[in-house]
Parts: structure tokens; C-alpha cells; sequence
């Protein structure tokens, strides 16, 4: 039992480990470089709406790219979702949580037209993702002539920005993650298929539906990313030529985060992590009135420390089982010695 | 029996598109028959006594200039609003004028450019409308190698092409004589800084864009937005401004520009310049409670994103390049140059550099007339207005013809013909 809880205490620890000092270490910066009022009042509320906001970003990027599908179609699908679902409850008029479902469902609509289309061509999926990419910024393109949605002013409509809803938006969504991904049985054959593609299909797992429903789960996450940015700014205008392909640049750093500090928690909850220690930097950073460009050489500086950290990571595991090994070598000479 | 069918059908059609061009002889040979008769050339060629000197009567029903005329227009943003006015405006002219258009992608790089006039030369483009240009020089030479005109606002490119009949040149926001360097983007960023200054700000924020990114539209704003705000400060105006501390760059979709935007409405500005939509700012002021507090200036259109703000008091000045005024002398010189006027469609020789106002729009009436006024389907500068300075219908037309129309549409002339 005690053993239990020291290992639930060590992934604690070691899962929060990073944004907790990156926390402290802005903390202590902004205050002793005379940018006092980062991570408090409003700072705050851009940090849970940032870290929500990409953290979702993060989460539907996840969910295909640890199984070898770069999705490039990420930043159509959120905008398309995001124009059609505005526009449709701006018609009808709903409430804000109305307008969170059909968001969520034409997202989710749209991950299914994502995943058919990749399983029944059966292209690569870069080439799929960048081909529907387009055809669905043309469709946000040509849909409400150009204009997109702008819903500025709706209150009633535009309340995931704050907190607490979007805390409790992102806990719910964190929690049936989870659970999909730890209890199900489409999350053990995801999981499966992330280990070893051919070992899991050669055992029976069906890649091709399990494909599908991730598309699906990250086509949802989308149109509830799109609700969430909607609720911040009131208007989205429709990208062209590839243009949506930047949203999912904030992605990269979460996942990669996720990456070093999966191993202590479940894999949504380690992208959300990343994604608010993300925010931790970008709304420390805009504190200390650091340019963008620098910002950008920054970030993408330790986006490469935490690839490079995540790509060798096994180089630690592989001294530590050396050592193991030969510690146990020695100890067995030594017996034989002393016999 | 079933392929012999088909196989019949197919060739029945193919057979049937052959003659599809030829019409009857009922229609005097116009289009089947090559060997016009005799009289029917003589009436064309040589005008009767009574014609000569006088305006032929010809209808503006899109079927003038007799050769159809395909124009190719490069955007930077196909979804900018400003683009897409002029998209509209444009399109109206197609129902008056024998002319079609071309509208690029977002062009985004040289090579993008540079294949979208190659493309729009072998669609049969006669002309292109350069409403962005990445590679400068170099799109005009590729225009130039492909025989088709080009017309610019890069007043910065007028010299290095005055001598070449297919650099047409364009509108300018200085008069003829006035001594300034500075472009269209500078003159607005100023417009919009000095405004915003003079309405009795007390401390401004701008908000620069693609500044960072050594976008050249931006940093050409910003100066300018710095020195109206100077100005406005030498003239009398208290307004605080710091160029490093009150500036913050970046789009919103970026955690940086969210990060950004509220460690600023923290602060206790109370006038906000934005360099490109400020729309952006309208939710994020609202969820913060300072509705009314702070004013905005924009560069943008009379749209009907900024009609709401103007109305509540919200906006404080929107720059406004009206699209037939500003972007609308771009017909009428390539028109003329296409239809061999060449010597309208340029300055004695040397590329047209038409002055154009730019409306600053700052009060909510203003605004709301021009918005409605456009919404009525009306322009400032109609399809009939613009005959005036064709040969084809004004013999009397000349470059000045033109200057004349389009310089003298500023904002109150605008406001006087609503009324």
C-alpha cells in the first residue's frame, strides 16, 4: 500500500515538476526585473484560457501524430468547425452550451470525413491531411461569403474564455480522455497500435477503425478548440492557401513535453501539462515585453531540447539497466568467489 | 450492342460540337462567314460625313470594348475585407464593361507571385492589378516579358519603369509636387496616430502586426502611427506614448498575442491603434469590462464589422481606402491602355500617378452613411462616371479627365453626394 502511494507521489511530483518551475522561475524573474502581475488577476485568466486553448490543440494533434499521422488538415478543421458552428448558432439563436455541442459535433463530423478518407484511399496520411486541408479552407472560404463568423458582443454565447468555465470544460474533457484512453478497449488497442502497429494487427486489432475514431476524437477537440478561441476574440475569419496550417504550431511544445513526462501520468493529462507550461512561457515572456521574434527563438530552442531529451530518453534507461546488470554481475562473481 | 450504342451517341456528339460555333445565314455571316460583303466594310471602315466628330452611341451594357479584356488581380489575403470589397466592386463593373477578372490566392511568396502571372498570361490576362506585390521589380519584368500592363500603388517602382509603356502606374496619396517619400502605408499609420492623439487620448497603445517580421506594409505603418502621434504631441496634444513600452506585436491565434493583449488591458490605455482589423479587440475589451473606455483606430473598410463599435462609440477612426475611388482608377487606365489610349492612360509619357484621398472616418454618422450607402448597391465612381474619361465615349478625355474624377472625391465630397 505504502508503495502505492510513493509511486502516485512520485508521478505527482515529477508530472508537475516542469511547469512548477517554470512557474517560480518567471515568477521570481518578473518580480526582481520590475514586471510585477505575472500569474495573478488577468495574467492568470490568459494563462487557463491559453493552456486550454492549446492544450486542446495538443490533445487532437496527439492523438494521430503518436501513431505516425501527421494531421496537416489540424487548423482547417478547427476553422471550419469554428465558422460553420457560429454561424449555425447564431441563427438559432442557443445557448452557450448549445453552441459548444454543435461546434463539437461538426468537428467531430469532420475528423470521420478526415479518417474515411485516409482509410479508404490509404495514401500517406501527410499527403490526405494536406488535400483535405485545403478543401476545407475553401469550403470555410466560400461559406457566409468570406466573412466567416463574427459573434462580438454575445456574451450569452461566448463564455469558454474564463475561467471557471473553461476550467471545467477542460476537466471534463481531460477526464473522458482518460478514460477512453486507460479503460476502453479503443484505448488499449490504441496504445497497442502506438507500440507496435504490426504486432497489434497481426493480433487481431482493427487499425483502420481505430484510426478512424481518432480522427473523430480529435475533429471534436477542434470544434471545441474553436468555441474556446471564438470566446476570446467574438470572430474567426476563414484561412486560404494553407494559412490554417499555423494553428497547430503551438502544438508541437505540449507534445513533446508530454513526451519526457509521460511515463509519470496519462498521456491527456501530460499534454495539458505541457500546454500550461507553455502558457507559463509565452505569458512570461509578453510580462517581461519580449519581442515575438525572440519569443519564437526561445521557445522553438527548448521545443528542440524537449525533442532532443524525448528522442534519446533511452539512452538514460539503457545505462541505467547496464548498471543494474552489471551490478548484479559483480555481486554474483563475489558469491561465487566467497563459495 | 450496348458499346455500339454509346459509341453512336459519342460520335453524334462530337460530331454536333463541331458545328456548335456555326450559326445560321440568317445572322449576316458574322460568325460563320470569314468574307464580310462589301458594303457591310465600307460602313465600318468609312464613318458617314454626319458621324465624324461626334460621340458614337455606344450602351454600357458590358458590351464595350468590343475585344474582351481579362484582368488579373494579386491579393496578399483573399479573406481581408478590404480585398473583398473591391472584389464587389469590381464584379459590378463586369456588368457595364466587357471586361472579366482573375483573382489570385492569398499570395504568400515570390514564387507564388511570379506563377500567378505566368498563369494569368496564358489564361489570356491583358492587364494585372497589383493590389500586393512581394517581388517588386520583378513581377513588373515578368508582366513586361508577358506583354501584359501592370498597374501599381508602389509608387517606388514608377522610376525604374518610367520609360516602359506597359508599367501604367497608379494611384498616389501625395499630390502632384507635394514633397514626401513617404507611401500609402505611412500615410495611414500617421493618419491613424494623429487622429487618435488629437481626439484626446490619454495614453495609446499601438498594436504593430507583422512589425517582427520585417513585413514591410507594417514597419511603414508604425513610423508612420510614431509620427502622427508626434505631431498631434507638438501641436498640443497630452496624449502619452512611449515607442518601445506601448507597442505590442503578433496576431491573435498565437498564445504570445493572447499573452500580450491582456497584460496590456491591464494597463490603463485608453485609445488603441491597430494596424491591421481592429476587431480583434472588440471581445477581448468587452470581457474585461472597459466597453466605452478605450477607443480604437483602425486601417480598414466601411464594413459591417466595424458598424456595431462606431455605434457604441467604440471606434474612434477607421482609415478608409474606398475601393472605387482609391483601387477604381486602375479600370479606366488599363481600359484605355488596352483600347490604345495609351497616351490617357499615362502622364505625358510617364506612369500615372493619380492622386486619391484617403477618408478618415471619424464619427459614426460619417460612417454610417457610407456604409449604408454602399449597402444601397451605390458607388462613389459608377460604371457611368467612368465613361468620361474613355475616348470611346468623351472624345474630350484626357489623363487630366481622369486625375480630375478620382482626386476630387474626398471624404466631405463623398459625404455632400450621399445627401
Amino acid at each position: 500500500m505504502s508503495r502505492k502511494i510513493t509511486k502516485i507521489s512520485k508521478n505527482i511530483i515529477f508530472s508537475l515538476a516542469i511547469p512548477a518551475v517554470t512557474y517560480v522561475f518567471f515568477r521570481v524573474l518578473c518580480e526582481a526585473t520590475g514586471h510585477p502581475g505575472f500569474g495573478v488577476g488577468s495574467d492568470l485568466q490568459t494563462i487557463i484560457y491559453t493552456s486550454v486553448y492549446s492544450g486542446l490543440i495538443a490533445l487532437a494533434m496527439f492523438l494521430n501524430l503518436t501513431s505516425g499521422r501527421l494531421d496537416f488538415s489540424i487548423g482547417s478543421t478547427l476553422v471550419l468547425a469554428t465558422i460553420l458552428g457560429g454561424n449555425i448558432a447564431k441563427e438559432l439563436r442557443c445557448s452557450g452550451i448549445v453552441f459548444l455541442l454543435i461546434t463539437l459535433a461538426i468537428g467531430a463530423l469532420i475528423g470521420l470525413v478526415s479518417g474515411l478518407v485516409y482509410v479508404i484511399l490509404g495514401l500517406p496520411p501527410m499527403v490526405v491531411s494536406l488535400g483535405l486541408a485545403m478543401i476545407y479552407e475553401a469550403i470555410g472560404f466560400i461559406f457566409n461569403k468570406a466573412k466567416g463568423v463574427k459573434l462580438i458582443g454575445k456574451s450569452d454565447l461566448l463564455i469558454y474564455a474564463r475561467a471557471p468555465e473553461n476550467i471545467i470544460l477542460i476537466i471534463i474533457v481531460l477526464a473522458i480522455l482518460v478514460f477512453l484512453m486507460e479503460y476502453t478497449r479503443f484505448g488499449y488497442n490504441r496504445n497497442a497500435l502506438v507500440s507496435g502497429q504490426k504486432i497489434a494487427v497481426d493480433v487481431g486489432i482493427n487499425e483502420k477503425k481505430n484510426a478512424v475514431l481518432c480522427y473523430v476524437l480529435a475533429g471534436a477537440m477542434l470544434g471545441i478548440a474553436g468555441c474556446v478561441y471564438l470566446s476570446k476574440y467574438g470572430m474567426m475569419t476563414p484561412e486560404t492557401g494553407l494559412s490554417s496550417s499555423s494553428y497547430f504550431m503551438s502544438a508541437f511544445l505540449p507534445i513533446f513535453i508530454a513526451g519526457a513526462i509521460g511515463r509519470y501520468s496519462s498521456a491527456p493529462i501530460a499534454v495539458f501539462i505541457g500546454a500550461v507550461t507553455q502558457a507559463f512561457l509565452t505569458s512570461g515572456f509578453a510580462r517581461m515585453g519580449m519581442s515575438n521574434s525572440a519569443q519564437a527563438i526561445v521557445n522553438n530552442i527548448i521545443v528542440l531540447a524537449f525533442l532532443i531529451y524525448s528522442s534519446n530518453s533511452y539512452i538514460f534507461l539503457e545505462q541505467r539497466m547496464f548498471k543494474e546488470k552489471l551490478e548484479a554481475a559483480k555481486a554474483a562473481r563475489m558469491k561465487r568467489q566467497a563459495k | 450492342m450496348k458499346k455500339k450504342l454509346i459509341a453512336m451517341l459519342v460520335c453524334i456528339g462530337l460530331v454536333a460540337s463541331l458545328f456548335a460555333g456555326c450559326k445560321s445565314s440568317s445572322d449576316g455571316g458574322q460568325s460563320g462567314n470569314t468574307e464580310p460583303t462589301k458594303g457591310a466594310s465600307q460602313d465600318a471602315a468609312e464613318p458617314t460625313d454626319e458621324a465624324q466628330g461626334e460621340t458614337p452611341a455606344i450602351a454600357l451594357d458590358g458590351t464595350w470594348p468590343e475585344e474582351h479584356v481579362k484582368i488579373a488581380v494579386e491579393c496578399f489575403d483573399t479573406t481581408d475585407e478590404g480585398f473583398l470589397a473591391l472584389q464587389s466592386y469590381l464584379d459590378y463593373l463586369t456588368d457595364y464593361y466587357n471586361i472579366s477578372f482573375i483573382y489570385s490566392e492569398s499570395i504568400a511568396s515570390a514564387e507564388d507571385e511570379l506563377s500567378f502571372i505566368d498563369s494569368s498570361a496564358a489564361a489570356g490576362c491583358k492587364a494585372l492589378i497589383a493590389y500586393y506585390n512581394v517581388t517588386k521589380e520583378e513581377a513588373v519584368k515578368a508582366c513586361i516579358e508577358n506583354g501584359m500592363y501592370y498597374w501599381s500603388a508602389d509608387a517606388g517602382l514608377a522610376e525604374a519603369f518610367k520609360d516602359n509603356e506597359y508599367y501604367l502606374g497608379g494611384y498616389s496619396f501625395l499630390k502632384a509636387g507635394d514633397d514626401s517619400s513617404h507611401n500609402g502605408d505611412y500615410l495611414g499609420g500617421y493618419q491613424m496616430g494623429y487622429s487618435l492623439a488629437n481626439q484626446g487620448a490619454k495614453h495609446i497603445l499601438y498594436c504593430n502586426g507583422g512589425v517582427s517580421l520585417g513585413i514591410q506594409m507594417f514597419i511603414d505603418r508604425q513610423q508612420g502611427f510614431f509620427d502622427g502621434v508626434a505631431a498631434a504631441q507638438a501641436e498640443g496634444s497630452t496624449a502619452v506614448f512611449d515607442q518601445k513600452a506601448d507597442v505590442i506585436g503578433g496576431w491573435p491565434g498565437t498564445d504570445a498575442f493572447a499573452a500580450a493583449q491582456t497584460a496590456a488591458l491591464d494597463k490603463d490605455y485608453d485609445a488603441i491603434g491597430v494596424s491591421f482589423s481592429a476587431a480583434v479587440w472588440f471581445q477581448p475589451i468587452a470581457t474585461v469590462g472597459k466597453t466605452g473606455q478605450i477607443k480604437l483606430a483602425t486601417i480598414g473598410g466601411v464594413t459591417d464589422t466595424f458598424y456595431d463599435a462606431f455605434q457604441t462609440g467604440q471606434m474612434a477612426c477607421a482609415v478608409y481606402d474606398c475601393e472605387e475611388v482609391v483601387f477604381g482608377n486602375s479600370i479606366v487606365t488599363i481600359l484605355n491602355a488596352v483600347t490604345g489610349n495609351i497616351d490617357i492612360a499615362r502622364d505625358n509619357g510617364v506612369p500615372a500617378a493619380i492622386y486619391v484621398n484617403r477618408w478618415t472616418v471619424a464619427d459614426a454618422d460619417s460612417f454610417t452613411a457610407i456604409y449604408n450607402y454602399h449597402d444601397e448597391g451605390k458607388y462613389f465612381v459608377t460604371a457611368e462616371d467612368m465613361t468620361q474619361c474613355f475616348p470611346a465615349f468623351n472624345p474630350e478625355a484626357s489623363y487630366q479627365t481622369v486625375y480630375d474624377l478620382y482626386s476630387a472625391l474626398d471624404l466631405e465630397t463623398a459625404l455632400a453626394k450621399i445627401k
